[in-house]
């Protein structure tokens, strides 16, 4: 995302993890600007190496997973470079997660409000009072009546309420970043879509920057101005959303698009991908879409496509455009 | 002709807790058919009851009122014998593969067993074949590298595949598939969804096909029905292409147009309907009226009192709501 | 289906048969060996009870049991002739100790089984039946929990004759299995809701098979955990018991060795018994640390929650 101003830069990025069997290198020289101001979405499937990529920007990779190579930037700082304490200010406040079925984090002995002061006073000095104002503003801000949530415990609030309650709190320290993990998946569609409408209204009011990480594009398509296709540890193509949406370049995001069953749209033009997504241990070699990829030539076989600027903005890794 | 299934005026209520005990009403007076070779899709938010509904229709459980009909007989009335040469016919589906399939067991053992159970094969080489010859049919190629592999070996895409194969096994007459797709990748899903649609092309297997979305019910039950759940009743029933392109209840018009789509201009262009409050009302304590009333943006004073019959609309198209003639011609949201 | 010559017959299967032993045996090194080497506990636990194992096994083959008495060499300390050094009637500490290993993992090993089946029926038929069937046998088993064990043996074992290891064993057996019977009855009912038992089910899959095939195998890997905990808990239960005297059954075995230094000798109290008194001692600690070793070890495999990461 070669944005004039990115707030957060990866550069060669090679995160692996030892297993039994091995090791799985999860993300492979990964490149990606998150430009600032915008929502960004990063897209893969499950073991495309996403969250390991989030992993590894916030420093919550797994014990047996390491980074071989590469740099973070935030702003123009190389995260991986500073001392603890520096990387643990932009790590938790600069930059804030929402993880993954993150509604369930929520201690249940501890009411709304408790939760507020903690994450606060985790970080900074503020007194209760000022805290309880902030976290009144940001619920109203999520469409939650401040009152009733606040003093309620996590089970009386249902899934929606409590992923908002979620939001609001990641926003508790004016974060630059708000990386948000799968925030849509196991809600059903109206929660769904009120989530992404207050995601919508956060954005717009507050004027964060959003990484998006998710394998649902539908959602992508609703929120997302840039939006990074990962397929098996390595970024594939990266674009404006409408690009992406109506003229997907690289074979892969153009089989995704094509295999998303829709409410609208001709039923004959939807068709699956086929093949397999390759495992992480055993990578075909060459391009790794190209056991799947009708265009495969031999040069694909034996050649990584490197991800190249094929326009402003537009990057691909494939070589029928290189 | 007599259908395969069918449900009359089945409840299903739960009774939780021991000493204060509370009743939950799962499934509530639905009236449902299901013919041979037919597909069903049933659709709801979670706690809707299609997943009991789903297992009501299997016979997996009993329902607290009501009959369920197989090919005319009430099947909590059959005789042991009967039962046994009805259990077989109807084949599940799970959402979830991991735990669907024994985590202590080869491929070659889960499909082995039954196949010898059914007599379909004798020898341990017969067997074999006939694993192999499933294996392919349902797309796990080559068949000879699955045989000694654990489901944990699989992908979750091949694992639901291998469902499928233990499924086809007693040559069923229906499948009830609860949420196939949702715990695959979405690459994998609508390969997964076309290969059920061969079976029932190649094999006239009848589909109950639950989700809690329209948009792979669209593509899977195209030709099929497709049932509106809401609160353990149905709201909304008919030709699944007609409920998308003319629905009525006020529940389908709200999911339909909220339904994310896969085109950012649609996507930020369409007016979704909006409803009068996001939570629903506890299954324990319903309210007396229409289940929908607390969240319909069109509710009147009837809709408080009472509860809305399902009733024919147009031809085969049948909806649960008290102003459904009144309600405002629907314009699909992603048309400008 | 096409026929096949056959020699092609043959060939496929010959050829198979290879294959699926050779893999057989890759897989049983990589699933078993290999993290039992890896891991620290189990592997050290895997040493001392390959230690024992033998000593019980070929032991007594190579090291003659010699038990003539010798006043003048009674009490001697630790030599090159006597590595333990001798007793109080001057007969050589290590050969009973290799002697009494024999013993001591007999009657362990005949007690872990026997509570083993009991506990898998009893466990399986609970958890599997539910409704009366399961709080009638839940009821038994709690009372064989509450009852405090050890002195209940003792008046059986008093009460009782014992003249062989099998009765020894089952009398020791008859306390240990409640614990497991109640953990296999629960891991029962929780496999029995799962959704692969719902799928055997709907296959109309027999009972049998739905027990033998489907639930046991989930299990399997717990169960042998447990008999080496069983085992452990039978060595100290049966050495307390011939340490106390009442079933004398073999001179050598290592609680009646500890018996005869504490209570007929007095060797703890002379200076120069102190072998005597502590070989079995010592015996019965590193044999009871290696079985926990790598009973521990051993979960951490087949478990992996148990395991940080690796």
């Amino acid at each position: 995302m070669s944005e004039e101003n990115p707030i957060l830069r990866v550069r060669d990025l090679v995160v692996e993890y030892a297993v039994r069997e091995g090791v799985i290198r999860a993300n492979d020289h990964v490149s990606l600007d998150v430009a600032k101001g915008l929502v960004n979405a990063l897209v893969g499937e499950s073991g495309s190496g996403k969250t390991t990529l989030v992993d590894a920007v916030m420093g919550t990779l797994p014990p047996n997973g390491y980074i071989r190579k590469g740099e973070i930037y935030f702003k123009d700082k190389n995260i991986l470079k500073l001392n603890p304490e520096e990387r643990r200010k932009i790590r938790w406040e600069k930059i804030a997660m929402v993880f993954q079925a993150a509604q369930n984090s929520l201690n249940p002995v501890m009411r709304v409000a408790e939760h507020f002061i903690d994450t606060v006073l985790a970080h900074k000095s503020m007194s209760k009072d000022e805290i309880l104002r902030k976290a009144e503003e940001l619920l109203k801000l999520v469409r939650l009546d401040p009152e009733q949530v606040l003093n309620a415990f996590p089970h009386e609030l249902s899934g929606g309420m409590k992923q908002r309650v979620i939001i609001a709190l990641s926003l508790m320290l004016d974060p630059e970043l708000l990386i948000l993990d799968e925030p849509t998946s196991a809600l059903d569609v109206m929660t769904q879509h009120y989530l992404i409408r207050t995601l919508k209204e956060v954005h717009e009011k507050k004027g964060i920057t959003m990484l998006l990480v998710t394998h649902d594009l539908p959602v992508v398509a609703e929120i997302a101005d840039r939006v990074a296709i990962m397929y098996c540890a390595k970024i594939v193509e990266v674009g404006d959303v409408r690009k992406i949406f109506y003229e997907p370049l690289h074979p892969y995001t153009h089989g995704l698009i094509h295999s998303i069953p829709s409410i609208i749209g001709d039923l004959s033009k939807m068709r699956p991908i086929p093949g397999e997504p390759p495992s992480l241990l055993n990578p075909p070699p060459g391009c790794r879409f190209h056991p799947r990829c009708p265009y495969a030539t031999e040069k694909c076989k034996k050649m990584e496509p490197p991800l190249v600027e094929v326009e402003k903005g537009r990057l691909v890794a494939c070589f029928r455009y290189a | 002709m007599t259908p395969l299934v069918e449900l009359r005026n089945v409840s299903k209520i739960f009774e939780r807790g021991f000493i204060r005990k509370v009743r939950v009403h799962a499934v509530r007076n639905v009236n449902l058919t299901i013919d041979k070779g037919e597909i069903l899709a049933v659709v709801g938010e979670s706690g809707c009851g299609k997943t009991t509904l789903g297992k009501l229709i299997a016979g997996l459980i009993k329902p607290t009122k009501g009959e369920v009909l197989w090919l005319g007989k009430n099947i909590w009335r059959m005789k042991r014998g009967e039962f046994k040469k009805y259990r077989p016919l109807v084949q599940l589906i799970h959402q979830d593969p991991y735990a669907s399939l024994n985590p202590a067991r080869t491929v070659l053992q889960i499909l082995g067993d039954p196949i010898r159970y059914y007599g379909l094969a004798k020898s341990k080489r017969e067997v074999r074949e006939k694993v192999i010859e499933l294996l392919r049919y349902v797309g796990l190629t080559p068949p000879e590298y699955f045989l000694n592999k654990y489901p944990h070996h699989l992908s979750g895409g091949m694992k639901q595949r291998l469902a499928v194969a233990r499924a086809l096994i007693p040559k069923p007459m229906l499948i009830v598939a609860d949420e196939p797709i949702s715990m695959i990748d979405m690459s994998l899903r609508l390969s997964l969804l076309d290969l059920l649609k061969r079976l029932h092309k190649e094999l006239g297997i009848a589909f109950v096909y639950i989700s809690h979305e329209l948009a792979s019910t669209r593509y899977f039950a195209h030709d099929g029905k497709t049932a509106i759940m809401y609160l353990g009743t149905i709201v909304e029933y008919g030709p699944t292409e007609q409920l998308i392109k003319n629905p009525v209840h006020p529940y389908l018009r709200a999911i339909l147009s909220a339904m994310p789509v896969p085109d950012p201009e649609i996507a930020r262009r369409r007016k979704v309907l909006e409803l009068k409050s996001l939570e629903l009302p506890s299954p324990i304590k319903l309210p007396p009226g229409c289940p929908f009333e607390t969240r319909c943006p069109f509710s009147r004073s009837i809709c408080k009192e009472k509860m809305p019959e399902l009733r024919p609309i147009e031809e085969d198209h049948y909806v649960a709501c008290h102003i459904a003639e009144e309600l405002p011609e629907w314009r699909p949201p992603w048309e400008e | 289906m096409r026929r096949m010559p056959v020699e092609m017959i043959k060939e496929v299967i010959t050829e198979e048969r290879k294959k699926t032993l050779k893999e057989a045996l890759v897989e049983f090194y990589y699933s078993w060996i290999r993290p039992i080497l890896k891991n620290r506990r189990a592997f050290i636990g895997s040493l001392i009870l390959l230690m024992f194992i033998s000593m019980a096994t070929v032991g007594p083959l190579i090291v003659p049991l010699d038990l003539t008495t010798r006043w003048e060499q009674r009490f001697l300390p630790p030599s090159w002739e006597h590595p333990l050094g001798t007793d109080y009637a001057g007969r050589d500490i290590f050969q009973q100790i290799v002697h009494g290993s024999r013993e001591v993992l007999t009657i362990a090993f005949l007690a872990a089984a026997y509570a083993i089946l009991i506990a898998i029926s009893i466990g399986i038929v609970s958890g599997y039946l539910g409704g009366v069937v399961d709080a009638f046998l839940m009821g038994i088993t709690d009372i064989f929990l509450t009852i405090p064990s050890f002195p209940v043996m003792l008046i059986i074992a008093v009460t009782v004759r014992v003249a062989d290891p099998f009765s020894f064993a089952a009398i020791l057996a008859i306390w240990m299995w409640a614990g497991l019977a109640r953990s296999i009855r629960a891991q029962v009912r929780s496999l029995r809701e799962r959704e692969f038992i719902e799928a055997a089910k709907v296959l109309g899959m027999s009972t049998r098979h739905i027990v033998f095939k489907e639930i046991l195998p989930n299990i399997a890997p717990y169960i042998t955990i447990y008999f080496i905990r069983m085992m452990k808990g039978a060595i100290t239960a049966s050495v307390g018991i011939m340490f106390l005297g009442v079933v004398p059954l073999s001179i050598v075995h290592w609680g009646v060795m500890m018996n005869l230094a504490m209570f007929q000798y007095g060797a703890v109290y002379v200076p120069e018994g102190i072998f005597y008194a502590l070989s079995p001692l010592m015996a019965i600690v590193l044999l009871e640390y290696g079985a926990i070793c790598f009973a521990s070890g051993v979960e951490e495999i087949v478990n992996p929650r148990l395991k940080t990461y690796e």
